[in-house]
């Protein structure tokens, strides 16, 4: 009788997801941001791909980004200069001497008032940049793998311009969609499993602070700041066990979406993470891992990872508008 | 000149310009990817600038010698001697503003 009643509730006392709120039913509207700069951004970036091909050619009349070589002549002594070259626009030299040099040509002579002295200037050469179009074989040339035409390194550096601005600003939008997720989701989440996460971190906290000579139930205040924002072990504990349930209800979360998409975590990524961890507090990765990464904690992890993965990606999708 | 990648070897002559801006930097070090846009940047509007750069990961020597604590580290060098100095990435407003100072 006994065993009747407790059959299968240890299965189904297992943390686990019952119902899942669709992170595709958070509203983002509040989160919309134009994407008015990713063009300069683009073209910015494009004249990078355009620069080994930029030439320089003689003459024609000074303009705006063009070098002028020139002789100055002034009383003021540090614009005697037998010969200078000046890229005109960008203010190396007073702006009345710039502003006097657009227009003139190879050969020409002119004064000008500046700096407290008149300054004679004679122009000896033109440099005019020619910057070609951006064309396919200069993108094969960087090397970018799949990308070798013009259009697709376009789609490529508007994908980075959004990356970048999401990695600026889109924390708030992040944050939004998995408070409401997570919220909304129900979840049975056991406290032995809560308990793991909160000493999983903790052991990770431990083994950074070893590495650094430090005792981490001994930390000071001082030795807290600029490391940890808690003051004291124990708000150290209560930081960790308020982020464990959130880190529980994501790794259920991530699990989910993961096993949706066929995605699975192996023992190779496992023993890659441990070693990377492992060398950066000078521990072995079998140490490591036996401190405070146990497998069932790298697998909660990736899937927490997932799940932050596929929301950004869902919300770069729906946030960014093309005006 | 535009940018030159220096050798223990030909770097004293590198410095030997009218104006040189040399950057040390370490290969593993993403703020110095950065500061290298801005100086090619900087190459494409000044063409006749000298900028040498230094690799720290391969020529340790040059690093130990002028005492290049982190990366990015910038000189200014006017006639061979070092006018100006400058730790981090520096943004393009700033490094014209030092060329200005000194090579203008």
């Amino acid at each position: 009788m006994k065993e009747e009643i407790f059959k299968g509730r240890e299965e189904r006392m297992r943390s686990r997801l019952i119902t899942e709120f669709p992170y595709q039913s958070v509203d983002l509207q509040a989160f919309k941001r134009t994407c008015q700069a990713a063009p300069k951004y683009v073209q910015k970036e494009m004249l990078r791909a355009v620069k080994p091909y930029i030439t320089w050619s003689e003459g024609g009349s000074i303009t705006e980004g063009d070098v002028a070589v020139c002789r100055l002549k002034s009383s003021v002594a540090r614009y005697n200069r037998d010969q200078v070259r000046v890229t005109v626009g960008l203010k190396m030299l007073p702006a009345p001497i710039e502003e006097a040099l657009v227009g003139r040509e190879a050969g020409d002579y002119f004064e000008v008032q500046a700096e407290g002295g008149v300054v004679s200037v004679t122009v000896f050469e033109v440099q005019k940049k020619m910057v070609p179009e951006p064309a396919d074989f200069m993108i094969e040339a960087l090397g970018i793998p799949g990308i070798a035409t013009v259009e697709a390194y376009r789609a490529h550096l508007f994908s980075e311009w959004k990356n970048e601005d999401f990695l600026k600003h889109g924390y708030e939008a992040l944050e939004h969609l998995i408070t409401q997720v997570v919220s909304n989701s129900e979840l049975l989440i056991r406290e032995e499993d809560w308990q793991a996460h909160v000493d999983w971190e903790l052991g990770r906290v431990q083994c950074i602070a070893k590495a650094e000579g430090l005792i981490l139930e001994q930390m000071t205040e001082k030795e807290f700041a600029g490391r940890i924002p808690v003051k004291t072990y124990d708000g150290l504990v209560a930081l960790l066990q308020k982020g464990a349930w959130r880190g529980c209800a994501l790794g259920l979360l991530g699990k989910a979406l993961a096993e949706r998409d066929g995605y699975k975590v192996n023992e190779d990524q496992y023993q890659t993470y441990l070693k990377e961890r492992a060398q950066a507090v000078s521990m072995t990765w079998e140490a490591y891992g036996e401190a405070c990464c146990p497998y069932e904690c790298f697998e909660d992890i990736m899937y927490q990872h997932y799940f932050h993965q596929k929301a950004e990606e869902y919300i770069k999708q729906m946030i960014y508008t093309e005006e | 000149m535009a940018i030159h990648y220096a050798t223990e070897q030909d770097f004293d002559t590198l410095l030997q310009g009218e104006f040189v801006i040399v950057d040390f930097f370490s290969t593993t070090c993403v703020p110095c990817k950065l500061f290298s846009k801005i100086l090619e940047d900087l190459e494409m509007d000044m063409p006749f600038l000298d900028i040498v750069k230094v690799n720290t990961t391969e020529y340790p020597g040059l690093g130990e010698r002028f005492e290049i604590r982190a990366v990015p580290t910038v000189h200014f060098y006017k006639e061979g001697k070092m006018v100006d100095s400058h730790l981090g990435v520096m943004p393009m407003e700033e490094l014209l503003d030092v060329i200005r100072k000194y090579a203008y």
